[in-house]
């Protein structure tokens, strides 16, 4: 299947129509048919844009730019996640080059979850930038058309310049710091060009509302698409792990316990995502950003809830195409 | 990371190590060449395990590390800070550029002058310009412009409860 031209991801954002995007994790073996089944099963027809992480929490997986091109093959649009922990500019530049090369349109931009916590604790973290230097870099090279050393982008000298016209995506975790601060460092994200804006799994509406308003006070809720995390809990266990043991994550107490004392675990889990949704819909968003952790069977049916959801409140999308298309 | 004095001369080192001292003690300095505390509330943002220049990363939680949970995260300091003067905060919303590695391990004071490597604020004379906005600034990128009265930035009309 020949690549798409442009992002649909994209023109979708533009006509501001609400998207569901979803986070896939690359198996940890050299496994396509596990990709392709996957995206096939739960993804297609689901997802307006399919996350692909880059060795998330630091655990080696299969590229993110390798998966990338195998939903493009599968008629989905990727968003490719970069992080600055393994790569240095050289490495992150050449990744991007062969990401467009080969039809990948979206990049979120990350700084990357450290080594200490991954499979892998002795590797030397790269950190060669942060995330919003790799946001200036990418954002340089689609309105430039020129590489981090100043460089032209041309594939010899008497060739056109070529601007890779990216989206670009950053993260935000809009818990744990003051939002006033977290909301200067947004504001950074988008003058150096971000696009859009995926947020941590949100389980805390009133610290997320406070976020939003500081958000609101620079103009940001306008000037950058955001697309809230939501993050479905299968178990009181799971919840309480990601709580304790996953870097940047807010879990309200009572929010555990509502999971503790649930008769049917997973019904309770999907009903807490969608009060969320619901409460989140509320707000001007672009969309909603799904984590499936563990879980990537609730994705047809989470999708379909959300998309009506959204809809009742007057949101206008596009069905996504299934898969082969 | 190779530290860039040891392949300096005698004078170069003796200088390195006196002003290495002072700067440890007073801003837990790490000598990466490029001094720019002076855009990170007087505090050192080397100090983060991921070398963060422009903001906490998604980890910092409540005022501590993601890496070294006992550690407090170096970025909520450096906000915290901010708020004493109002020109320290104004210069913390500058972008801090990507970090010249190949200056790590050097003198900052002798980068300034006389080896004139950086400018005074801690950059390179000619940093990578950054791009100024995204697609949605551009006149041509069909972002749906905010009504007159503004009701499309309007927030959760329930949020206020
Ligand atoms: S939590 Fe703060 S100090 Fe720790 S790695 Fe993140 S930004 Fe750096």
């Amino acid at each position: 299947m020949t690549p798409p031209a442009s992002s649909t991801l994209r023109r979708k954002l533009e006509a501001g129509q609400f998207v569901l995007t979803v986070e896939m994790v690359p198996p940890r073996a050299p496994d396509l048919e596990n990709i392709t089944r996957r995206l096939q099963k739960f993804f297609a027809g689901n997802a307006d844009g399919v996350n692909v992480t880059d060795c998330a929490s630091a655990i080696l997986r299969m590229s993110s730019l390798c998966a990338s091109r195998v939903c493009i093959d599968e008629g989905l649009e990727p968003v490719m996640q970069l992080t600055c922990r393994d790569r240095n500019r050289i490495g992150l530049q050449s990744e991007l080059i062969s990401a467009w090369a080969m039809g990948i349109r979206n990049v979120l931009c990350l700084t990357g979850d450290h080594v200490r916590f991954g499979d892998h604790p002795t590797a030397k973290p790269v950190f060669d930038m942060d995330s919003t230097n790799l946001i200036a870099m990418v954002s340089r090279m689609r309105a430039e058309g020129k590489y981090c050393s100043g460089e032209e982008i041309r594939t010899s000298a008497k060739s056109d310049l070529i601007k890779m016209d990216w989206l670009i995506g950053g993260a935000a975790n809009p818990f744990g710091n003051e939002p006033e601060d977290l909301a200067l460092h947004m504001d950074k994200k988008r003058r150096a060009g971000a696009d859009f804006l995926q947020t941590q799994p949100v389980y805390d509406i009133e610290a997320f509302d406070a976020w939003w308003r500081a958000m609101e006070a620079r103009g940001l809720h306008r000037s950058l698409k955001i697309l809230p995390g939501i993050l479905p809990p299968k178990g009181a266990k799971g919840l309480e792990y990601m709580k304790t043991s996953v870097p940047g994550m807010h879990v309200p107490d009572a929010t555990i316990r509502r999971m503790q004392g649930a008769a049917d675990a997973q019904a309770e889990g999907r009903a807490i995502a969608l009060e969320l949704v619901d409460r989140l819909l509320a707000y001007p968003i672009a969309g909603i950003h799904l984590y499936p952790v563990m879980w990537e069977s609730v994705i047809p049916e989470l999708a379909a809830e959300i998309r009506g959801r959204a809809a009742k409140t007057g949101r206008t999308m596009d069905s996504v195409a299934p898969a082969g298309t | 990371m190779f530290h860039q004095i040891k392949h300096r001369g005698l004078l170069y080192r003796i200088w390195y190590y006196v002003e290495r001292r002072i700067k440890e003690l007073m801003f837990d300095c790490h000598m990466c060449g490029q001094c720019v505390v002076r855009s990170t509330a007087l505090t050192c943002p080397m100090q983060c395990p991921k070398q963060m220049r422009n903001g906490p990363c998604g980890g910092s939680m409540d005022g501590q590390c993601e890496v070294f949970p006992e550690r407090r995260c170096i970025w909520t300091q450096i906000h915290r800070r901010s708020r004493r003067f109002e020109w320290m905060r104004r210069k913390l919303a500058g972008i801090q550029p990507a970090i010249d590695w190949s200056l790590f391990g050097s003198s900052a004071w002798l980068n300034i002058w006389p080896e004139k490597k950086i400018a005074l604020g801690g950059h390179a004379f000619t940093p990578a310009p950054v791009p100024s906005g995204n697609i949605w600034d551009r006149p041509d990128a069909g972002a749906p412009a905010p009504t007159a009265d503004g009701s499309a930035a309007q927030s959760n009309p329930e949020a206020g409860r």
